[in-house]
């Protein structure tokens, strides 16, 4: 019998749903090969580098609560690294000082415009009341290090980032107060 | 005769497929969810609020977590002490009560799951001491600070 020249291929309902299965299987083991359980993309360079982030007015009941070896979590529950040393200090913040009554007040506007620099109002360091710390943490993460901004699972960190994160037992806000390389990473 | 597949036939199907696929995952998760929580005891702390508000929070009301729209918890214990303020005295802070005012600490059972990075509620919202969150009941509303989470003994 001669075949038409016009036959063409036909799916049928059966077909159509193993295509479909297998569409869905190829496309969840690509997902999991490409991005992996961590969210990040595929790392091409990876960079060992350690960043300090200063928490400052933290009441003194928290101080205990971040160790070493904590993972510290930024917003959308992604890691940026781990904690590898923990400062406690006083905290210290910068108040006006206060002048007598009848106290002769520099006239810094017109010292600035007679001499063409910028003057600086007196201000004094008080230590504040209440039991407030300022901890200080260095965080150790691997990542990708370019024009002095360290790129970490989505998240872009430069020195003076203000940063949202948490550690296992605390929340809070910080800022990036210094950044360095401690290992140049090879394509991988 | 065969009956021929067609398009509006094959955007049913994948329809149908997707739609057991995420019924499926979304029961998974609300299972693995239920076996992993564990009941913990939330201590909120409301800084300065009006002395007028002691009497607004009850033990066995339901607080909300207002932001996020989701109910924290039951309230099982509230605590209140004078509220103090730091005034400046010389070249030195001393710590006064301020009239009216109060802080009130607040203990709520709430279940959640623990996971390496910390404590997580409704499945998606990590909760740690520092963090805070504005807190309301049938009488009240303020925010509060997270001073403690732990498992309920």
């Amino acid at each position: 019998m001669e075949k038409s020249k016009s036959a063409k291929f036909r799916f049928n309902f059966f077909d159509v749903a193993v295509i479909a299965i297998i569409a869905l299987i190829a496309t969840g083991l690509a997902y999991i090969y490409f991005i992996g359980s961590d969210g990040a993309g595929p790392k091409i360079i990876t960079d060992e580098v350690e960043f300090v982030l200063e928490i400052e007015m933290v009441d003194r009941s928290f101080k205990e609560l971040i160790k070493e070896g904590d993972p510290v979590i930024a917003y959308g529950s992604n890691s940026i690294g781990e904690v590898t040393n923990v400062l406690i200090k006083d905290y210290v913040s910068m108040n006006d000082t206060a002048m007598p009554d009848g106290t002769d007040l520099p006239d810094t506007a017109a010292d600035s415009e007679a001499t063409g620099e910028a003057t600086v109002t007196p201000v004094s360091k008080t230590i504040e009341p209440g039991g407030y710390v300022t901890i200080v943490l260095t965080i150790r993460c691997s990542g990708n290090w370019e024009d002095s901004a360290l790129t970490v699972n989505g998240m872009r960190i430069r020195e003076g980032s203000r940063i949202e994160a948490h550690t296992p037992k605390f929340t809070f806000n910080a800022t990036c107060t210094s950044m360095k390389v401690i290992d140049d990473g090879e394509e991988g | 005769m065969k009956k021929k597949i067609n398009v509006i036939d094959v955007f049913i199907i994948l329809a149908v497929v997707f739609s057991l696929l995420g019924v499926g995952v979304r029961m998974y998760i609300n299972a693995f969810i239920e076996n992993h929580s564990e009941n913990h005891i939330i201590t909120l702390k409301f800084s300065g609020i009006s002395e007028e508000y002691k009497d607004k929070l009850n033990v066995g009301e339901e607080a909300e977590w207002k932001d996020n729209a989701l109910i924290l918890g039951e309230i099982i214990g509230i605590e209140s002490v004078p509220h103090k303020t730091p005034i400046l005295d010389g070249d030195k802070y001393t710590e006064v009560v301020e009239n009216g005012k109060i802080d009130m600490t607040v203990r709520i059972r709430v279940t959640g799951e623990d996971r390496d990075s910390g404590f997580r509620f409704a499945g998606k919202y990590y909760m740690s001491c520092g963090m805070s969150i504005t807190v309301e009941t049938v009488n009240f509303e303020g925010m509060a600070v997270i001073m403690d989470i732990s498992h309920e003994k």
